[in-house]
């Protein structure tokens, strides 16, 4: 199999423009390029879409306001009133994943979400901006948030640690989950495509499959971006609400 | 009223009317919204990696202190058993249905809990 065949290539980082700042290669690669474009996409679908601000929209602005209006119901359902403040940021950090995850289903493209230092560069701001909400509105009582209410004092030094580690397994499992369901999935598209052409009359068998497993790649895309996108909120109403 | 084509407008507007009457914010009322519902395979992948995330960071925080400390391999192993402690009871509450809340309080919103 060719190097450029691998189910693998599809992932490998290509420095487009070299930065080198001291130690560290801050290049533009063919990721940052893809973010770049998901931010432009992104852009580009509300501001056209809300560019006549219609009475009645049209379909363009109607894709606009559905998605606002969609991230607006998951914040009001899920953190309450209170989440209002935070839509901005949950906004944009759907509308990023999402664009992310459907460019990478165009053919020959990057998805920036199959890499591990993406997704955990993400949860990592969503875990440290969620406690320091947290902190800054509890103060020191954000720690009792460790100590189960109902519990006897004794156990404390057991359940504490415990809490704790499951506190912070929260940013990898947030990651993990993005970065295994794209990798995962886009592994899956090419290693089957990858039968097509070499099983010759056979190959419509896998063509079938691929074809089908687009469409669940579709859905995973987004699927993905809303499990993200719902879990942040969810960690955001309890730094909110603590017991 | 009526427009160009001779239309009566009246019952637009009173629709129009009654629209613009609704103003209310998205954020404050209306009733929920039901989210997609996973397949089983998901809620599997997400207890498997509630489980194995919980481990690993126990596993690494041990190991970071026995470093620190240089008390090798002690804190690793207590770490070790604490993290698998702590994914089992991550896979509980995502089972019992206590969604992501560290602590025992059921979450307001565990109904709208994603299962992948």
């Amino acid at each position: 199999m060719a190097e450029n065949q691998s189910p693998l290539a599809q992932f490998e980082i290509k420095t487009l423009v070299p930065i080198d700042l001291g130690s560290f290669d801050a290049s533009f690669t063919n990721s940052s390029a893809f973010m770049v474009v998901s931010v432009l996409l992104a852009t580009i679908f509300l501001v056209g879409g809300m560019r006549k601000g219609e009475m009645v929209p049209g379909r363009w602005q109607s894709m606009a306001e559905l998605s606002y209006v969609f991230v607006a119901n998951l914040i009001r359902d899920t953190v309450g009133t209170e989440g209002a403040k935070y839509f901005p940021f949950i906004f944009s950090l759907f509308m990023f994943i999402l664009f992310g995850n459907l460019l990478g289903m165009m053919p020959y493209s990057f998805t920036f979400t199959s890499h591990i230092a993406v997704t955990f560069a993400m949860a990592l701001v969503v875990f440290v901006g969620v406690t320091v909400i947290a902190i800054a509105k509890h103060g020191l009582h954000f720690f009792s948030f460790f100590m189960p209410p109902g519990v006897p004092i004794a156990m404390a030094p057991l359940l504490v640690p415990i809490e704790i580690i499951s506190y912070l397994s929260r940013p990898i499992s947030l990651s993990v989950r993005l970065f295994a369901n794209m990798t995962a999935g886009h592994t899956l598209l090419k290693v089957f495509a990858g039968f097509v052409a070499s099983l010759g009359v056979a190959g419509v068998l896998p063509l079938a499959f691929v074809t089908a497993l687009t469409g669940l790649e579709f859905v995973i895309a987004f699927l993905q971006a809303y499990v993200f996108t719902i879990l942040t909120c969810l960690y955001l109403n309890d730094a909110l609400h603590l017991h | 009223m009526t427009d160009r084509d001779g239309r009566d407008l009246s019952e637009f507007d009173r629709r129009l009317k009654a629209a613009r009457g609704d103003n209310r914010s998205p954020f404050d009322s209306g009733k929920p919204d039901q989210p997609p519902k996973y397949g089983m395979l998901g809620v599997a992948f997400r207890m498997g990696l509630e489980l194995v995330s919980a481990l690993a960071v126990g596993t690494a925080a041990g190991w970071g202190l026995d470093k620190w400390l240089e008390t090798s391999p002690w804190i690793m192993i207590v770490g070790v058993v604490l993290g698998g402690v702590a994914g089992i009871m991550n896979v509980y509450r995502f089972a019992a249905g206590f969604g992501g809340t560290v602590g025992y309080k059921k979450a307001p919103s565990d109904k709208d809990a994603p299962d992948a």
